[in-house]
């Protein structure tokens, strides 16, 4: 990875605005929305302009999609087929989100009857996710964080005079704010040695030489910011009460998109500034190691005693984010010092990102369901789904899917991810792997407690009430099944035939 | 309908984008390889006599190519370390190999297959590999393809249909109109009796002669495709003497558990759909010889089983079924943990034959396998590394065995048994009784016992100990029951101990007792809940103190009542009493005094067993049961309970039908002890 391949591979700003296509059509899409509802009104559109919006954006990604690596202006952002997956998998998740929304009463403005700032605002967050991943520079990977997540803080607080929403949003802005100016002060110091604040300038830097303490501290204020994002322990306790209060499937979006960009994020991070230089002594892959015990048991063990089904999920989520996190382990602890991706790392990221597409299937299909439930006018408590399989057979059995894909059971490929996230752990022969991967499989036992808990609240049981009085029968509209089945069956399809995915993602897996 | 357009065009063009973007890249990386092979597969179709057929090799590169090395694999055949029988290879290539392959030019291999004397169609597998290396690259690269022969159509997808007949029956369930319950349960009825038919089928085509030695691992009836490219996991099924009997009672048995679901009435269709999910997942366990699809279909049968104790369940079937549950999942993380430890510890230093080529099916050399049969003739685990500071093989053993034991299951880990048996329905009972638990003796026969025999060896008298207590455990708890599916449940786990004792003593006459055993109880157990299901549907109690006085009400009901309580007790001349009696002839030799006390046991399941009787049948006759006792077994009962009976009396009288078939398997695993085991 000498000098000479970056000069090569970077490309001028005019011609940049070539591979930056997708971006600039979902900043297009954005202005388009907002000027149509400025003189259309109710008659704009905006879901369809925005899943049009959508669809053309990976139209482009595709088309202008290449397996060399792109250095885009004077190397601040990166186009690379890593970046590329992400991208499809935002693209993927914004417009399931997206054609749910255009009929949600969540999402419609009181006042005005009108989607069109709700659209408006996904489509720019989507623009913000891909800023991160492509992020080559520090001071990008800010720009795109930030925004990421104060788009979030609106979207969050959509539901109007609703407390809930309104007290998850302003929780959601100062932790932000916090773990922000942290990450922010570990950029300062990071610069303040390195001078420099490219990703190859850093990574190039002999980080060796200065004081160990300085830079661990520096490396762990960055990290705070990454973690905020990722929802890792100890930087996830603005996860419960935003996923509880913000709109459903705004918390389907934002249990998705931005915990995988943070991902996207940390591994380039990882891969350019850390690992060059820093890997050896195993001390970050201790700290990670840790952080994902930690993270998956805290989620797994307080998700056990979660009454409100969003909140529950939350947790769950903060357990999947720490599964997911095994995977950049392993990709951590192939390290060598030949500068390239080999196959026992390879084996990690490609864990990863398949457990992400699993992830986003399963966690938005599941997000969907409670979403038509709760359209109808069911409460989000876990006792107000008693006997739903029996309202709505149909809807609660794909539910029940999801969650025996989210519990990691076969034959649903949330098996698959779970066991190539086991599979690279144990490839590695490391004991402290083996302890780890050891911690993870007893959290798929404690996980397996709630998700079968709402099984039983769904399928049996008799909190109170007698048994005849089940409630009047849900109705699984097309819209939801439109959304809910694809996925379902992708989740089916992969759970059987994992070779289409995995190569897939290895494919993707070139990151600059 | 704006709107559904939009959805469709949406998901239409993401999936065409996809795969555009996939076929790009795809096609970005094509380069390098420059030998290609006309085709990837060699088929000599049934495979009489002697045949051979040629396959071209083509170079597309721009730079000539050089064939350095070819290797032909022959599936069971060059892996005969631990059976010191010489067979001859069928496969073997004719015509020399051309040494370099200029650029463009194609050349023409020619593969020869012999069949060999006396099994005219057995299946073989092989592969060959050729070694190459370009003009210009430094890396050999391997390119292969498989070789096939023997077996018709049928003989080689029959397993594929019997997983298939079940999802079919499943998807038509959807497809059955509201409120057609009857025909909810002809299709169901209709999937499983084709399994039934196929099995039947399988048991005629079994060729019991063919043993390890002949090639092929002796397996018969092979399926063999690969499927997860990434983790070298393939799709391989096939049956042996081990699993044959095992197919044969699943088919059997959950027949029979749909003719005697016909009284369910509650969500028909949901509970159909989870009969047939269970019957896949059982059937997929005793056919899969890949570990990793072995565990897949384990894991498969938790949840429909959940489902079936959870909603057509009894009083406290919540408890009940999350408790299977539990049980079933911790035991599974177990065998996932085995899993993974036994694939990354596979190839390598672990082959018995140093640096012996480990491949797939078509040929691509691998690191590691999944494949139980090159796990268990190719490998020899224990110079493995430690692992947490215990043996390999001693940690793995224990790991896969708890995972068996929960599902046997062995005293302590029972408990979760009497309750699901208590609360299922009558014939998810049955399949639990009559199927579930003999996976768990079939696994340990499977992995346990072919996969790690140094450990097994030391593992033994523990095994014959957890045995012993089972047998003595069960039938003590079975005293003290009141209930009387209770106490069938608790039956069930001394029985199960027969199994363990006989496997434990490893000598053929223990090992041929636990099979037996395993076949014996499976179909006795079936008959035993049936018959306590169809006394419930008269009289909604199982309290065996509530009963009495029934052998002069309901004559027919009472003769098949104390034909399965004799069977169950071990009376000779029917099928109990000859699993236990080679039981105990087999272990008596290696554990003296266990079997001693062993047979204390058979006393006391004699006991509880009259004792119970006696109390259903005879005795004071209550005459508020009058209205229950009006109607003698009706026609359905008596065709679901009439089978069951003529097998009992059929095994017990002539075991040799079924003896047969296990016969050359049990020698073959013993090979694995031979030298320390005693003469029998």
């Amino acid at each position: 990875m000498g000098k000479e391949t970056i000069i090569n591979n970077s490309v001028a700003t005019v011609d940049s605005m070539f591979w930056i296509m997708p971006e600039l059509i979902l900043v297009g899409g954005t202005l388009l929305i907002l000027l149509l509802d400025l003189f259309c009104g109710k008659k704009s559109r905006a879901a369809l302009v925005a899943v049009v919006t959508l669809f053309l954006s990976g139209v482009a990604l595709c088309l202008t999609h290449s397996q060399t690596p792109q250095m885009l202006f004077e190397g601040m952002i990166v186009r690379d087929p890593f970046s590329d997956f992400w991208k499809i998998l935002f693209l993927i998740a914004a417009a399931s989100c997206g054609i749910l929304a255009s009929s949600s009463r969540e999402t419609l403005s009181p006042q005005r009857d009108s989607t069109a700032e709700f659209y408006a605002l996904m489509l720019a967050s989507t623009v913000g996710l891909f800023v991160m991943v492509s992020a080559h520079d520090l001071l990008i990977a800010y720009v795109g964080l930030e925004f990421v997540s104060i788009l979030g803080f609106v979207l969050v607080g959509y539901k109007k005079h609703n407390r809930g929403s309104s007290e998850a949003a302003l929780k959601y802005a100062v932790y932000s704010g916090v773990a922000s100016s942290v990450m922010l002060y570990g950029f300062s110091l990071l610069y303040g040695m390195a001078t420099t604040t490219s990703f190859t300038g850093l990574g190039m830097f002999p980080f060796a030489e200065v004081s160990p303490d300085v830079l661990i501290i520096a490396i762990i204020f960055v990290l705070a910011g990454f973690g905020y994002k990722m929802a890792v322990v100890p930087f996830h306790q603005w996860c419960p009460d935003v996923y509880q209060g913000a709109p459903t499937l705004v918390t389907a979006f934002l249990s998705v998109a931005p915990k995988a960009a943070g991902f996207a994020l940390l591994t380039r991070f990882v891969w350019k500034v850390l690992m060059p230089d820093m890997m050896p002594d195993s001390l970050w892959l201790i700290v990670f190691g840790i952080v994902a015990m930690v993270t998956m048991t805290i989620g797994n063990l307080m998700a056990l005693v979660q009454t409100n089904i969003k909140r529950l999920l939350a947790y769950s989520s903060i357990a999947h984010a720490g599964t997911a996190l095994l995977g950049l382990l392993a990709f951590m602890a192939g390290h060598n010092q030949s500068g390239l991706i080999s196959p026992e790392m390879a084996l990690g990221l490609t864990a990863m990102m398949f457990y992400f597409v699993v992830y986003m299937l399963m966690n938005i299909g599941f997000l969907s369901v409670i979403h038509c439930v709760s359209e109808q006018g069911v409460g989000e408590s876990l006792c107000d789904y008693h006997k739903l399989g029996y309202r709505a057979p149909y809807l609660a059995g794909v539910g029940a899917l999801f969650l025996v894909a989210l519990a990691g059971l076969p034959p649903t490929a949330g098996f698959g991810g779970k066991f190539l996230i086991f599979t690279s752990l144990f490839d590695k022969g490391n004991s402290f792997l083996y302890g780890v991967a050891f911690v993870g499989l007893i959290n798929i036992v404690i996980s397996l407690f709630y998700y079968a808990g709402i099984l039983k609240v769904m399928y049996l049981g008799h909190p109170q009430g007698n048994d005849d009085d089940i409630g009047k029968p849900l109705i699984f509209d097309r819209r939801h099944q439109s959304i809910v089945i694809p996925f379902a069956t992708l989740l089916l399809f992969f759970g059987v035939f994992w070779n289409p995915l995995i190569e897939y993602t290895e494919r993707m897996l070139l990151l600059w | 309908m704006m709107k559904a357009f939009v959805n469709t065009l949406f998901y239409g063009l993401s999936v065409a984008v996809i795969a555009v973007m996939g076929g790009s890249t795809a096609a970005a990386q094509s380069q390098g390889s420059q030998v290609v092979l006309s085709s990837g597969h060699v088929d000599f179709g049934q495979g009489q006599d002697t045949q051979s057929q040629s396959i071209k090799v083509i170079n597309n590169g721009d730079s000539s190519a050089k064939i350095v090395q070819v290797t032909i694999i022959e599936e069971g055949f060059n892996e005969r370390r631990r059976h010191n029988n010489k067979a001859t290879p069928v496969f073997s290539i004719t015509k020399n190999i051309p040494k370099t392959i200029n650029a463009g030019e194609t050349s023409d291999i020619v593969v020869q297959f012999s069949q060999p004397q006396g099994h005219s169609s057995q299946q073989f597998f092989g592969a060959v590999q050729l070694k190459i290396i370009d003009e210009d690259a430094s890396d050999p690269y391997f390119i292969s393809f498989g070789l096939q022969s023997g077996g018709s159509w049928f003989e080689r997808n029959i397993l594929v249909l019997m997983l298939l007949a079940p999802a079919i029956g499943l998807l038509l369930l959807f497809a059955v109109p509201k409120q057609r319950d009857v025909l909810c349960r002809y299709v169901t009825l209709g999937a499983s009796g084709l399994v039934f038919v196929l099995a039947i089928a399988l048991y005629a085509m079994f060729d019991p002669q063919l043993g390890v030695g002949q090639g092929n691992w002796g397996l018969q009836f092979v399926t063999h495709t690969s499927w997860i490219r990434a983790l070298n996991i393939e799709f391989f099924l096939g049956v042996d003497g081990l699993s044959i009997l095992m197919v044969l009672l699943t088919a059997f048995i959950s027949f029979i558990a749909c003719i005697s679901s016909w009284t369910i009435s509650k969500h028909i269709r949901g509970y159909m759909m989870m009969i047939l999910l269970v019957e896949i997942g059982m059937l997929g366990t005793f056919v899969a010889l890949d570990f990793f699809l072995f565990y897949v279909f384990w894991e498969i049968m938790l949840i429909p089983m959940f489902f079936l104790i959870a909603i057509w369940g009894g009083e406290k079937k919540e408890s009940a079924a999350i408790k299977f549950f539990l049980y079933g999942f911790i035991g599974s993380i177990l065998m996932l943990v085995s899993l993974v430890a036994l694939y990354f510890n596979s190839g390598g230093e672990s082959l018995l034959i140093a640096n012996q080529p480990l491949a797939l099916i078509d040929g691509t050399p691998v690191k590691h396998t999944f494949d139980l049969m090159k796990l268990t003739y190719l490998h020899d685990f224990t110079q493995s590394p430690m692992l947490l500071g215990v043996d390999f093989t001693y940690l793995v053993w224990i790991l896969l065995f708890g995972a068996f034991a929960i599902k046997v299951p062995i005293v302590p880990l029972h408990t979760w048994l009497p309750e699901a048996h208590v609360e299922a329905p009558t014939a998810v009972s049955v399949i639990l009784a009559g199927v579930l638990l003999k996976m768990g003796i079939y696994g340990m026969f499977r992995l346990n016992y072919s996969i790690l025999p140094d450990a097994t060896q030391d593992a033994a008298i523990f095994v014959a100990m957890f045995g012993v207590i089972n047998i003595l455990y069960g039938a003590f708890c079975a005293f003290k029951q009141t209930d009387l599916k209770k106490l069938i449940a608790y039956s069930s786990v001394s029985h199960m101990g027969f199994c363990l004792l006989g496997m434990a003593a490893l000598t053929n006459y223990g090992i041929t007792g636990s099979m037996m055993q395993l076949f014996s109880h499976g179909i006795i157990t079936a008959m035993l809940f049936l018959l306590v299901g169809v006394i419930y549907d008269r009289t909604h109690t199982r309290e065996i103190a509530a009963f009495g006085g029934f052998a002069t009400k309901m004559p027919w009901y009472a003769a098949f009542f104390g034909f399965a309580f004799m069977a169950s007790l071990g009376l000779p001349g029917l099928s109990g009493f000859v699993g236990e009696l080679l039981v105990f002839i087999g272990a008596f030799p290696v554990f003296r005094s266990f079997v001693i006390v062993a047979a204390l046991g058979v006393v006391l399941t004699a006991v509880y067993h009259l004792w119970a009787m006696q109390r259903v049948l005879f005795g004071a006759y209550d005459s508020k049961w009058d209205s229950a006792t009006r109607h003698d077994l009706d026609r359905r009962e008596t065709i679901m309970l009439l089978p069951l009976a003529v097998l009992v009396l059929l095994i017990g009288f002539y075991p040799i039908v079924t003896l047969d078939l296990i016969e050359h398997s049990i020698s073959d695993l013993l090979n694995f002890y031979n030298g320390t085991t005693s003469g029998f």
